[in-house]
């Protein structure tokens, strides 16, 4: 099975050859990146405590806001067969992690952590890949979109919804974020997982992925599944949650405590997207792809931002 | 590996023409390119393998007689340069295999590396779930990442489903029709399959039948079953042999790969045949193919039925 970090290096040989084969330009453009800091640290940050490099090259900050800001959300939800049946723990208690049931805790807890400028739409993939309309925080309006997509099984093109997801998300206004909860069982795709991470370094868009442990019961366990997920949420600047880590105690087990974990996660992913600062920068280096870190007084610990930024914009 | 092709005819032909007469007004034989538009023509790939069990390429027309319900058929089309091959992979991801999937992934991946120039293949799997990757291609690399990145072991097998599924994903394409299978050859069905047709064995022989699909079965042993090794399903036997294709029985100590390149040598060396029937009655008809070259213990085997349907 290919690395996630074989994958990452072919994906950034691709994305850099088709950065720098773009008209070279005179001036460079303003780029910017959201990092995400300790709760302690996200209000009024001065940009001076920021250092923002480029490849490890310090960049020229012009300005840095800090949260909230207005969200853009795409919950993406696996509802293939491996969701709706996801192994039987001892006792052989099945879990439906694509039940209407398990996401109803969720779905009524929306308005009350979405803020009145977000703006949330429903996808999902399994027989089809369905991505619905974009609704505010209102409980009818969120309702009826988490129906308009919810499915009853089938393959797993989690890639090529994912890549759909990032397109969808390209021309919205706010802080662009993939929510996806699935097992990671991906099949049926026409794109690659490394395609995925092309796209996710040409976007803005964080990825926070919600994944699920191996059932018990399984013969042999599906290795570099979650590994998938902490990939992309680790380029883009988002997070992995494992449902068993989230708590530091066994995997949720029945409907209503998964209910509960996902509410809570989402929760704290709204929280965390929205109180990110964002940086303006001007980059002081050629057409390509870079590598981005972030420091807060001189430090990388606590800080967290995307991986890999395209400089193609000298105007 | 232990090959099973030279079976002798079962007792199915009977049954299926009763269950056709019922069943009509479907679809003409399968045409290749090469076969001439218009006309209504039956194609026949054909295998041709020595005593030793070398394949035998260098045969020509007037080797070979084709029989059409027991009445000789005059050759239209023979070509035995290389076709191209259009390929459904199918690997078998359900609990019974799943110690087996490493396996499965290399010989696979031993199949992928023989495709040649032109030659088009998806790869599928079944389990949980029946997953098809929707590009049918001959790009090696984006198959290898198939392989690597969409193997999910686990669950039950739903067997039937999941080859009416992969042949509908070859309904389209013309020429040869391939659906190669890896698997322990024992359907159980699924609870988890929603919207995917529930069709059984029947439904897959008529196809066989009317569309000319080939099936090839590489037989795995079953981890799970009583005593660890029971022998491969029968039905998937006869199967591949009435469709033309071939079962290969890997056991203990084989080495899949090996099995894959056999395969694919057989697919790059088969003749096509093709003669236009005089009767268009809508029924199974049966099909023998000889060949009449003097020489001790030559085998051919090519699909064993075809229904004479009227082009609509």
């Amino acid at each position: 099975m290919m690395t996630g970090r074989t994958a990452a290096a072919l994906m950034i040989t691709a994305v850099s050859l088709q950065a720098q084969g773009d008209t070279p330009r005179t001036e460079p453009a303003r780029a910017s990146v959201y990092v995400a800091l300790a709760a302690d640290q996200r209000t009024a940050i001065a940009k001076d405590r920021l250092t923002l490099m480029l490849d490890g090259a310090p960049q020229d900050i012009v300005t840095c806001a800090g949260g909230p800001h207005p969200l853009n959300v795409i919950a993406l939800l696996d509802f293939s067969s491996t969701m709706h049946f996801h192994g039987a723990p001892p006792g052989f208690v099945m879990i439906d992690y694509g039940s209407e049931r398990m996401f109803d805790k969720l779905l009524r807890g929306l308005p009350r952590i979405m803020q009145p400028a977000d703006r949330i739409r429903f996808a999902s993939f399994a027989r089809g890949l369905v991505i619905g309309p974009e609704t505010g925080p209102d409980q009818k309006a969120i309702l009826n979109a988490f129906r308009a997509v919810h499915q009853e099984g089938g393959p797993s093109p989690l890639w090529d919804a994912l890549i759909r997801s990032i397109d969808t998300l390209e021309a919205a206004a706010g802080r662009r974020v993939i929510i996806v909860f699935t097992d990671a069982r991906a099949t049926g795709n026409d794109h690659r997982f490394a395609d995925v991470l092309a796209r996710l370094i040409r976007s803005d868009v964080a990825v926070y992925a919600l994944g699920l442990p191996d059932s018990p019961q399984a013969q042999v366990i599906a290795e570099g599944r979650n590994e998938t997920l902490r990939r992309l949420a680790e380029e883009s600047g988002g997070t992995f949650v494992l449902a068993d880590a989230s708590r530091g105690k066994r995997p949720p087990k029945l409907p209503g405590d998964m209910g509960k974990w996902l509410f809570e996660s989402v929760g704290a992913i709204v929280e965390d997207a929205r109180q990110q600062s964002r940086i303006d920068f001007t980059p002081a280096v050629p057409d390509g792809v870079h590598t981005v870190t972030v420091r807060l007084d001189g430090s990388e610990i606590g800080t967290r931002t995307r991986r890999h930024l395209i400089v193609q914009g000298r105007q | 590996m232990v090959y099973h092709g030279a079976m002798p005819p079962r007792p199915r032909f009977h049954c299926v023409t009763t269950t056709i007469l019922i069943s009509l007004g479907v679809v003409a034989a399968q045409q290749p390119p090469a076969f001439r538009s218009g006309v209504q023509t039956v194609s026949i790939f054909a295998t041709v393998r020595s005593a030793d069990g070398r394949l035998v390429p260098d045969l020509t027309r007037d080797d070979f007689t084709v029989l059409d319900n027991g009445k000789r058929q005059e050759i239209a089309v023979f070509r035995k340069d290389v076709v191209p091959i259009t390929v459904a992979m199918l690997l078998d991801m359900s609990g019974s295999v799943e110690r087996e999937v490493t396996g499965v992934r290399s010989a696979a991946q031993a199949f992928v590396d023989r495709l040649w120039a032109g030659d088009r293949m998806r790869i599928g799997t079944f389990g949980i779930e029946i997953a098809l990757s929707p590009r049918l291609t001959g790009d090696h690399a984006y198959l290898r990442h198939v392989l690597a990145e969409e193997i999910w072991p686990g669950g039950p097998t739903p067997l039937w489903q999941a080859i009416d599924a992969a042949m509908t994903s070859l309904t389209a394409e013309g020429g040869r029709r391939v659906i190669l299978l890896f698997t322990d050859g024992y359907n159980t069905g699924s609870p988890f399959t929603q919207g995917i047709p529930d069709v059984g064995l029947p439904a897959i022989e008529r196809r066989v039948d009317r569309e000319g699909f080939m099936i090839y079965v590489v037989g795995l042993p079953s981890t799970m079953r009583m005593g660890g090794n029971m022998p491969m399903n029968a039905e998937m036997k006869w199967l591949s042999v009435d469709s033309g294709g071939g079962f290969y029985e890997v056991r203990k100590g084989d080495d899949p790969a090996e099995t894959m390149g056999r395969i694919a040598d057989e697919l790059h060396h088969q003749y096509s045949i093709g003669f236009q029937p005089q009767i268009l009655d809508g029924k199974a008809h049966k099909i023998d193919v000889k060949v009449t070259r003097p020489g001790p213990g030559m085998k051919v085997r090519t699909r064993r039925a075809y229904i004479a349907s009227p082009i609509s």
